[in-house]
Order: C-alpha cells, then sequence, then structure tokens
C-alpha cells in the first residue's frame, strides 16, 4: 500500500509543474562544499551530519555526557580497562536488507585505520578482534577514557557490499578500499540512505523505514543538502519558503535580516565551541608569562561578545569563564567570567622582564582572510594591547598560508583565532591540544611545553573513572589559564535561521545538545510541521 | 602639444562630443579626490583601522552619507582612500603590460615563422593558466605587497595584449599600403612602428582603457588571496566583493564603492573614446 | 599553407604547450603556500597520518620523481586522487566540465548575439544617442564584477519577483535526463524531453547572462572601435562611390575586418570562462569546473590543479586554433603559419 502511494505521489510530482507544493516532508538545509560521504573521510560538520544519518555506530554520545546504545546493545570493560567486548543488537539491517554483524565492525575499524583519514587517529592504539558473528574485542596498548567518545564517530559499513566493489588501488589485496565506491554511495544502516551525491552541488537522502531507532510522526521524509554559501541566494530561498534551515557559517546581518520575516525564526547550537586566542609562549615578547597574563587580563571580553550581537534579543556569543565550552563535561562552572582587569594587566606587565621595553616589541595578531569577522576581533584586541602600553600589528592571513605558517614556530604568529569545536564527546577533544606533544598544527600553535599541563592529559586520557576525570579536568583548566595558554575570548553559539516549522530536539531543550559536532543533527529526531 | 592645440581640428572633434569631455573631467575630479583624500573627506583615520562600535553598519545618513561599516568607519572616506590605490594599480599595471605585449605581438605578427612560432606558444602557455592559480603560485615567492601585486598582475595581463595585437598586425601586414612600402625598400622597424603600430592604436586604446576596469576589479581576488594591498588599507574592489556578502541588508557596503568603480571606468572609456575619435582624423 | 599541413602544425605545437603547460603547473602547484596532505587530512591529524598520506602521494621524493610518477599516470588515464574530494580526478572533471562548459556556451552564445550588434549599432549611429545608450551598456557590464550581476540579478528576478528559479542546474522535482554529454540542456534535447529541456533553460538564465555581461561589454566596444576605424578606410570609401547600400557597405566591407580583434577577445575570453565562472556557480550552486579549480587552489590539491589546469589548457588552445582560422578566413590574404 505504502509503495502504491509513493508511486502515486511520484506521478502526481511529475505530472505538476515545478513550483506545486510539495507532498513529502522535505528538510533543505545548505552547507559548505564538499560534502565527504565517505565515513572514514569524514571531517567537517557537514561531513559529521551525513554520518550520523547514514551510518550507525557501536555507541551514541548521550546529552550531557556517557553513551547510548547504538549497534552495540551493550558493552563490558576489562579489569585492566585494556579491552572492552561489545555485543551487537541482533536484527539490524543495511539499507540493502542485509544484516550487521561482527565482520562489518571489524572491517570498518580496520578500513579507518588503514587509510589514514578522517578521525583514525583516534584508533591508533588499538586494534579490533571478531569474537564471535555478533561480538567483537577491542584491544588497547594503555588504558584510554576517550575511546568510547572517538567510536561515535565511526561509521560501520556494510563489509560485503564495499568489497563487492573494490577497485584498484594502494591497500594491496583490499585495492582501494572502496573509496571510489562509498564517495558517491552510501552503505551504512542509518535512519537515511543516499538517492545522490554530488559532492560540490547537492545530497538526497531518504528515509530509511527499516531503521532500528524509528522516526517522529513528521519526521522529513526526504533530505536535500545543497552546497552553496552565497548569502544573497540563501536568504532568497529562504524567503520564498524553498529553504528549511541555513548553514551557521553565514554573516550576523544576514540572520538578523531574516529574524525580521514572518515565519522564519533563529535558532542556536550552545556549548560546544569557543574562539580561542592561542598565545605564542616561546617568542618574545611572550614568552614571558607575565606579559601573556597581561594579555588575557587587558582584553575586553564584553565587547568581545557585543561583537556577536545579532539582533536585540540575540548574541551568537556567551562569556567564557573557563578553558572549555559549557556543554562538555569536566566544565569548570565555578571560574568566574574572563573580565577585563587593565590594572591588573598593567601590574602584570610591570613583573615582567620586558617592563621597562614592552614599546619595542611589535605584537603580531593574525586574523583568518575567509572568516571577516576575525578582522573585528584582531582589531579590538590590539586596540586592548595599546591600553596597557603593549603594540600591536593586525595581519590578514589566508587559510592555506594560515596552516602553514603555524606549523614553524618561527613564523607563528604571536596571537591567532581559532574557532575550536568538540567533533567527539569527550573534554580532550578540545584540551589534548594543549599537550606538548601536538604542537605545530592550526588546533595547537602555543608552542607551550609545561610538564604539569602533560601530566594532567596523559592522566585524564588514562583514567576511567569520569568523577576523577572530570577533577583532573577543572585542573587542567586552570592550570592553562594560570600558564597563560590562550586567550578565551568567548563561548560561540551556532546560530542558525530556520522556518518555524522545523522542531528538532537541542533547538527546543539545549539539554538535550550532545557534545558532538554534527550529532545533534539526526533527522529521525526532528519534525518538519509544514 | 602644439600651443594652438585648441583651435585644432583634433581639438575640434574632441570637444564635439560633450562625452569625451565629461570622460575628461570625470578623470581629473577623481585624480584630484584621491590626490587630495586626506583634505576631502570627512574622518580621513577612518581610512585605516579605526573601531567605532557605536556606529556599526549604519545606513546612508547626514552624518556619513555613504553610511558605515561593519568597523563603524565612514564608507564615503574609504571609496576616496580606496581610488588612491585602485587607480595607482590600473595605471602601473597597464604601463608595464601594454607596451611588452604590444611589442610581442608586432614581432610575432609581423616576422611570423619561427619567431611567431616560438612567442605566440610561450603567450599561449601564459594564458592557459588560470590568473588565480598564477597569482597564488607568486604569493608562495613574495610578500604581499602592493608592488608584488602590480608585478603580479602585469604577468597575467601581457599574454591579453599580445594576442590582440598579433591578430590585427596579420591582418594589417597584407594591406596595400603596408606591401606598397615593403617594395619601395621601407625598413621592417619602419613598417612595424609608422605602419603598423599607428593602425594597432585605436583597438590598443579602447582595450587599455577597457582594461583599467578590469585590472582594478582583479584587485578584489588578489585581496582575497592575501596578495596585495593589505587590510584596513581599503581598495575599491576588495569593498564590493567583501561588501556583496551583505547584500541585500546592508547594500551601501558593495553599491557605494561599485559606483566609484564604474564612475572611474567609465571617465577612462570615454576619454580613451575622443582620443580615438582624435586619432582617427589624424589619419 | 594548405590547411591541412597547417593543422598538422598547430596540433604538432599544441602538444608542446601542453607540455610546457604541465611542467609549469607542476612546479606552480607545488610553489602555493601550504602542506597538501596536511590541509586534506584536517587540523588535528597526527603527525604520523600526515606523513603516512606524504608517503603515498610520492610528495617527499624530488620533483622531477613527482613529475615521473605524473606522466605515467597520464599514459594511464589517471591523473591522480583529488585531496579536495578524495576521489579521482579524471571523475571530477568529467562530472563538473560538462556544466560548466554548458554555462560558458551559452553564455559565449549571449556574448556574440547581444554585444556584437550593439556595437554595430554604435558604431553606425556614433556619437548619436543610440550611440552614447549602447555605450555606457557596454561599460556597465565591463565595471560590475561578474558576481555583483548574479547577486543582483537573483534578488531581481527571485527574491523581489520570484519568476526565475533561484538556483541549481533543474527544479527539485525534475529528474535530469539520461547521461550522454552531461550537459542537461543538450541531453534533454537528445532525449526528447521538453519539459526538462525548459526547466534546465530557465535554470540557465541568469547565470549566463551573468556571465556574459563583461564580455559583451568588451565586444560591443571592440567592435565600435574597429567599424569607425574601417568607415575611414579606402575601400570601404570605394564601396560607397560604387554606390553600395549603407548596410552592405558596412556588413561586408567594414564589419568583417572589424571582427578580427573582436573575435580575438571573445575567443581568449570564453576559454578563460571556464576557470572564471567559480562565483557565479558559487552564487548559483553550479556544481562545475572553476569551482572545483578555486576550491583545488585553496586545499592546495596538487592533482586536482594540474587536472583542471590541464583540461582548460586544452580547450583554450582548441578554441584559439579556431579562432586563427576565422581571423584568416576573415581576411584570406593572411597566410597561415
Amino acid at each position: 500500500m505504502r509503495y502504491i502511494i509513493r508511486l502515486l505521489l511520484v506521478a502526481v510530482v511529475f505530472i505538476l509543474p515545478a513550483t506545486s507544493a510539495q507532498a513529502e516532508r522535505v528538510l533543505r538545509l545548505n552547507e559548505v562544499a564538499v560534502g565527504e560521504l565517505d565515513p572514514h573521510k569524514a571531517l567537517d560538520y557537514i561531513d559529521s551530519i551525513l554520518l550520523v544519518n547514514i551510518y550507525d555506530p557501536l555507541v551514541r554520545p548521550k546529552p550531557g555526557g556517557g553513551f547510548l546504545p547504538g549497534l552495540a546493545e551493550s558493552w563490558e570493560v576489562s579489569s585492566d580497562n585494556l579491552a572492552i567486548t561489545f555485543k551487537l543488537q541482533a536484527g539490524i539491517h543495511f539499507h540493502d536488507g542485509s544484516t550487521v554483524n561482527a565482520d562489518d565492525v571489524v572491517y570498518s575499524f580496520d578500513r579507518n585505520k588503514a587509510l589514514g583519514m578522517g578521525y583514525a587517529f583516534l584508533f591508533a592504539n588499538s586494534s579490533i578482534a571478531k569474537k564471535s558473528d555478533m561480538e567483537v574485542v577491542l584491544t588497547l596498548n594503555n588504558p584510554d577514557s576517550t575511546i568510547l567518545a572517538g567510536l561515535t564517530r565511526l561509521g560501520i559499513v556494510n563489509s560485503d557490499l564495499v568489497k563487492a566493489n573494490h577497485q584498484d588501488g594502494d591497500f594491496g589485496d583490499n585495492g582501494d578500499y572502496g573509496s571510489a565506491f562509498l564517495s558517491a554511495q552510501g552503505a551504512g544502516s542509518g535512519a537515511y540512505k543516499v538517492d545522490s551525491h554530488n559532492m560540490q552541488e547537492l545530497t538526497v537522502l531518504s528515509k530509511f523505514d527499516d531503521h532500528y531507532g524509528g522516526f517522529l510522526p513528521k519526521s522529513p521524509d526526504t533530505i536535500r543538502v545543497i552546497y552553496v554559501m552565497e548569502t544573497a541566494t540563501i536568504r532568497t530561498l529562504m524567503s520564498n519558503k524553498e529553504h528549511e534551515i541555513t548553514a551557521q557559517w553565514h554573516p550576523g546581518t544576514m540572520f538578523a535580516g531574516l529574524a525580521a520575516e514572518d515565519g522564519l525564526g533563529l535558532t542556536t547550537e550552545d556549548g560546544i565551541a569557543y574562539l580561542v586566542m592561542p598565545i605564542h609562549s616561546a617568542k618574545a615578547p611572550t614568552d614571558d608569562v607575565h606579559v601573556r597574563r597581561a594579555m588575557i587580563a587587558a582584553t575586553d571580553y564584553a565587547q568581545m561578545v557585543a561583537i556577536e550581537k545579532v539582533t536585540e534579543d540575540l548574541t551568537a556569543a556567551n562569556r567564557s569563564r573557563t578553558a572549555l565550552p559549557a556543554a562538555l563535561a569536566g566544565y569548570d562552572a565555578s571560574a568566574p567570567e574572563f573580565t577585563q582587569d587593565l590594572e591588573a594587566a598593567k601590574a602584570h606587565l610591570a613583573k615582567s622582564k620586558y617592563a621597562d621595553n614592552i614599546g619595542d616589541y611589535e605584537v603580531e595578531i593574525a586574523w583568518i582572510a575567509e572568516v571577516p569577522k576575525e578582522e573585528k576581533i584582531a582589531f579590538l584586541l590590539a586596540h586592548n594591547l595599546s591600553q596597557i602600553g603593549m603594540k600591536a600589528k593586525v595581519v590578514k592571513v589566508p587559510w592555506a598560508v594560515y596552516s602553514d605558517r603555524v606549523t614553524q614556530l618561527e613564523t607563528t604568529p604571536h596571537v591567532g583565532q581559532l574557532y575550536f569545536s568538540a567533533t567527539y564527546p569527550d573534554p580532550l577533544s578540545l584540551l589534548g591540544a594543549y599537550h606538548s606533544r601536538v604542537r605545530g598544527s592550526y588546533t595547537s600553535h602555543d608552542w607551550m611545553s609545561d610538564a604539569e599541563v602533560d601530566r594532567l592529559i596523559d592522566a585524564a586520557t588514562a583514567e576511567m573513572d569520569e568523577a576523577k576525570k572530570n577533577d583532573l579536568l577543572v585542573q587542567l583548566q586552570r592550570r592553562l589559564i594560570d600558564v597563560g595558554a590562550a586567550i578565551y575570548a568567548y563561548e560561540t553559539r551556532a546560530l542558525f535561521a530556520k522556518q518555524d516549522y522545523v522542531k528538532a530536539p537541542f533547538l527546543d531543550d539545549p539539554t538535550n545538545t550532545v557534545a558532538m559536532m554534527g550529532g545533534n543533527w539526526r533527522f529521525n529526531t526532528w519534525e518538519v510541521d509544514n | 602639444m602644439p600651443t594652438n592645440f585648441f583651435k585644432t581640428r583634433n581639438w575640434y572633434r574632441f570637444s564635439r562630443n560633450p562625452l569625451s569631455i565629461t570622460g575628461a573631467v570625470i578623470v581629473i575630479v577623481v585624480v584630484f579626490l584621491a590626490v587630495f583624500a586626506p583634505y576631502v573627506t570627512p574622518y580621513p583615520d577612518h581610512s585605516g583601522a579605526a573601531l567605532d562600535f557605536a556606529n556599526m553598519n549604519n545606513p546612508p545618513d547626514s552624518k556619513n552619507f555613504f553610511g558605515t561599516d561593519g568597523m563603524g568607519r565612514d564608507v564615503f572616506t574609504r571609496v576616496i582612500y580606496g581610488y588612491r590605490v585602485s587607480l595607482l594599480l590600473g595605471i602601473v599595471v597597464l604601463s608595464l603590460a601594454v607596451p611588452i605585449g604590444v611589442g610581442l605581438g608586432l614581432i610575432a605578427g609581423y616576422y611570423g615563422g619561427r619567431v611567431e612560432i616560438v612567442l605566440m606558444r610561450i603567450t599561449d602557455v601564459f594564458l592557459a593558466i588560470p590568473a588565480l592559480v598564477l597569482a597564488m603560485a607568486i604569493m608562495g615567492f613574495l610578500e604581499p605587497t602592493l608592488i608584488n601585486a602590480m608585478l603580479a598582475v602585469s604577468v597575467m595581463w601581457w599574454p591579453w595584449t599580445t594576442r590582440l595585437v598579433y591578430n590585427l598586425t596579420r591582418s594589417i601586414k597584407t594591406e596595400d599600403y603596408v606591401v606598397a612600402s615593403k617594395v619601395v625598400g621601407a625598413s621592417d622597424s619602419h613598417i612595424i612602428l609608422f605602419e603598423i603600430l599607428p593602425n594597432c592604436l585605436p583597438t590598443i586604446l579602447t582595450k587599455m582603457t577597457l582594461d583599467m576596469g578590469f585590472v582594478i576589479l582583479v584587485a578584489a581576488s588578489l585581496s582575497f588571496l592575501g596578495l596585495g594591498v593589505q587590510p584596513p588599507t581599503p581598495d575599491l574592489a576588495s569593498m564590493v566583493a567583501d561588501g556583496s556578502q551583505y547584500l541585500p541588508d546592508q547594500w551601501w557596503l558593495s553599491v557605494f564603492p561599485g559606483i566609484a568603480i564604474l564612475i572611474v571606468v567609465l571617465g577612462f572609456n570615454l576619454l580613451g573614446d575622443g582620443l580615438r575619435d582624435m586619432l582617427d582624423v589624424e589619419m | 599553407m594548405p590547411l591541412t599541413k597547417y593543422f598538422f602544425n598547430r596540433i604538432w605545437a599544441s602538444i608542446f604547450v601542453l607540455f610546457g603547460v604541465s611542467v609549469l603547473i607542476f612546479l606552480i602547484a607545488r610553489a602555493i603556500p601550504g602542506d597538501p596532505a596536511r590541509m586534506a587530512l584536517g587540523p588535528r591529524a597526527s603527525t604520523e597520518m600526515v606523513e603516512q598520506l606524504r608517503e603515498r602521494l610520492h610528495l617527499n621524493d624530488s620533483i622531477p620523481v613527482q613529475y615521473y610518477h605524473f606522466l605515467r599516470g597520464v599514459t594511464e588515464g589517471d591523473l591522480g586522487m583529488s585531496l579536495y574530494t578524495k576521489r579521482p580526478v579524471v571523475q571530477d572533471l568529467a562530472e563538473y566540465f560538462p556544466a560548466t562548459f554548458e554555462l560558458v556556451f551559452f553564455a559565449g552564445l549571449i556574448m556574440v548575439i547581444v554585444g556584437i550588434p550593439l556595437g554595430i549599432l554604435s558604431a553606425r549611429h556614433q556619437d548619436r544617442l543610440t550611440d552614447n545608450v549602447a555605450r555606457i551598456i557596454a561599460l556597465l557590464g565591463v565595471v560590475t564584477p561578474t558576481f555583483v550581476w548574479a547577486i543582483f540579478f537573483m534578488l531581481i528576478f527571485a527574491y523581489v519577483f520570484d519568476i526565475l528559479p533561484v538556483m541549481g542546474r533543474l527544479g527539485e522535482t525534475v529528474e535530469p535526463p539520461p547521461h550522454i554529454t552531461g550537459m542537461y540542456v543538450f541531453d534533454s534535447i537528445l532525449a526528447g524531453q521538453w519539459h526538462t529541456c525548459k526547466d534546465a533553460l530557465l535554470h540557465m538564465i541568469m547565470p549566463a547572462a551573468a556571465l556574459a555581461l563583461s564580455g559583451l561589454g568588451q565586444a560591443a566596444r571592440l567592435t565600435r572601435t574597429n567599424m569607425l576605424e574601417s568607415f575611414g578606410r579606402p575601400y570601404t570609401e570605394m564601396a560607397r562611390a560604387y554606390n553600395f547600400t549603407e548596410v552592405q557597405t558596412s556588413m561586408k566591407y567594414a564589419l568583417r575586418p572589424a571582427m578580427i580583434p573582436t573575435l580575438t577577445i571573445l575567443g581568449l575570453d570564453f576559454a578563460v570562462m571556464l576557470g572564471n565562472a567559480f562565483l557565479v556557480e558559487e552564487v548559483f550552486a553550479w556544481g562545475g569546473l572553476a569551482q572545483y579549480c578555486v576550491s583545488a587552489i585553496f586545499y592546495k590539491d596538487l592533482n586536482g590543479i594540474v587536472g583542471t589546469v590541464l583540461v582548460i589548457s586544452m580547450f583554450f588552445l582548441l578554441v584559439n586554433m579556431v579562432i586563427d582560422l576565422v581571423v584568416a578566413y576573415l581576411n584570406p590574404r593572411i597566410r597561415l603559419g
């Protein structure tokens, strides 16, 4: 019966002119090209959205911390914390109807590691083996409290289907490991299956009725992702009601314009990202901790937040109080908000070895050409520094150059800008970047080497007890602020404009937010009520 | 220029068309404004990194008649200062690229044979590589300064003129008067400089005045790539490019700089047409 | 020189040019700042992952060795893997070239059928109102950046009046035609799907018009200049003296030679649009080659850059060859060499 109705709908759609009303529930969104369909190469926001809808992981993140069953109905950690046994749920089907089993999990894990792309670095110290048809054992070299969080990003693919589509390639017997196939088609068990995919233009997903997680009564039938970021285009589509929800990367003025229109509203995803301005700790004059503390105290945090003001009622930023955004476990909620204190800043500066000649140095503040609002932030900070007698030079750097410059100590600017968000649901997704082992990249270019910071990160990574881990994390945050690793300018509130008839759990109630990039965009939990 | 220029037929031809006069006036006024920018703009310090959070994104009013930008700066001031960079870029690039392009095009078109093959295939190589790729690579070697930006654009520009002049020369050299002067025994350099070049001039002039517009616009992509003038120094094309993301709500950010480009390029083209008409009479 | 020999020589020379382009672009791509492996793997990738990928891409070898690997791939029809789309470059090119070619084709058509008549009109009514209006239209086309036209058209025809589709190559409910050339307008005609064809053409109007305007302005301006030039020439005077009508004179004796510079520039423009259409493609969500090329540059996708540049060069050489032939046809006294 259902198929007949579908068929009729399709027929009607063909007969009616293109402007006719949609008979299906469609959710249309836009994002930055390209959309990466391969779950084991997925990196960015849109890749993550596609991942969580097309593929299922072993475990899913729980709002507020912890994990929920995914393909695994239960898991058991060994007493030495070096092995985790996952028991798979019986009777879960891939989109082609075949059953999910242990071979698929092993294949997916090995594939991700072998490709060495996406989030493969999370699995560097672990391996996986099949125990029975429905059981797998994950073995770790060292205890790792982030491994479950990492597994939320491992999409399980249909191994038989992918193997049947291996082509020639660099991976020996595995050929190309199905790279060509998975970049164009889906092979998952997720709530939505891939109808068509053009990674620069459009991806169309449709409901997989057999999904184990089920759907809400008004969940979208079809998802259309368009890869357009042009403000005028999205503005026009939203006004014409030809688009349901925007990307978060548009200028604030566009959101303000849309907020004023009927039937449209703004909504935010809070607490999983922040603006960090790492301070170079190995180059004069910021190699002196007192100078760094002075800079942190001199920053006008209230004005930083005000830059993100969109409308009278909405500002796309919150004041920050520590080295983590609020939705992550271990957040140091007792810390006071960062506040500008010029007297304290001058006092810090007076204690530094550059107290007498600070005016001889020019502090370089970089902003990334592709993110225009960073210009304002850079100039504001330059102004704040001038208030305590420091000289600053603002430089515009294209992303490609920036990511290159920060790999070398000498070429890294004194102050950078980094919109940093939790990609997997663990605070170490953000705080791990401060380990001296991983210096010299976009996410880590303060060139800090502090033994205490390293020790706390290692201890928190090895600590499987949640309360003890959070305690270590709080110590870590305090230490980072004390050594002046960065200016934590504000917490970002990812801002979206949407039609009023779109409903999603995290949009209505912030406590439903999971601290994982794309994790809130599982469309079977959304509703399109038009 | 002869002392009785204003009584010549040329001047008559030039002044008969009000558009040519308009063109000359526009160019003079714009150059004047650019040179004396600090004295004619209401907020000269807004040409730099001024920040005024109280006046961000204000629409045009009596205080800022082109409105203010995202950092609270007066758009009118920045447009006038923008003329400085944009005009300089256009003039320098064209005076570098056009002579090179014309010279090579004349030689390749006139001599033909091996000279043509070598010169024109090299031109093809340069034309075939997208300008953006070339600029990006140049950026790998050079500091992002205005001078380097001028060099980069000139490197991108000469092949266009070369191809244009090459095809013109190939055609002109078959004309009877050229063939005739060859028969009479005129030297190659005489034919190239006094027979062919003057006949190419009107086209070159038209293309040059058009290119003035294109060069000013190309600065926007260079600036975006991090080459050329750096913020907070304003240039018109980047103002249009950056401002266009705020359409339609903050229209003044892109529309006024856009009109400013339009006016100056219009001026140069009308002036160019007037000069072209003068040349026409002379021949 | 006979035509076949001319073609033979030209194609022979083209191979050398392509070789030159490939060497140059190979070097240039590597001069662009940034580590390609690091860019592809994202900011959080570990040093080991980056090193592993560099090894697989032969990035640790010397440039001549890298070029050897590249040439060997080319002989097998393989341009390597794109780090931007993470799939074979050949597959990307096959998908994106037709989309952009179709767009550029229609833009070129508009340039010729609007630009040249506009120039003729201007020249024939020199210094009169028609001329002045036509010149201003042409200049507006030249001085306004293409993407501003794109946004402007969109705001007028989709936002304010909502009469043309906002973006994309086809409407949401329209199925793409069967894949023959990859160009929707032509494929739908070949398949006889008139509804699809109409939809594809409607989607074509705004992007093609926006893209065409700057070339259209140039064509009009150059046509005007050169026609005025020809009007003053002995042969045109002669034609007038022989009592040819004014229209005959302009068409036969003034227009033909006047077309040489116009066509030269149009030919260049046509090829350059393949790479320059990216902002229009971005505005109208037109998944094409130009967007791909620019993204490849920004992601420092070495193979992607080399692949697109080679395609654009080939197209470019072809167009220029045709233009040189047409120039020779317009002035039969030119010797092909």
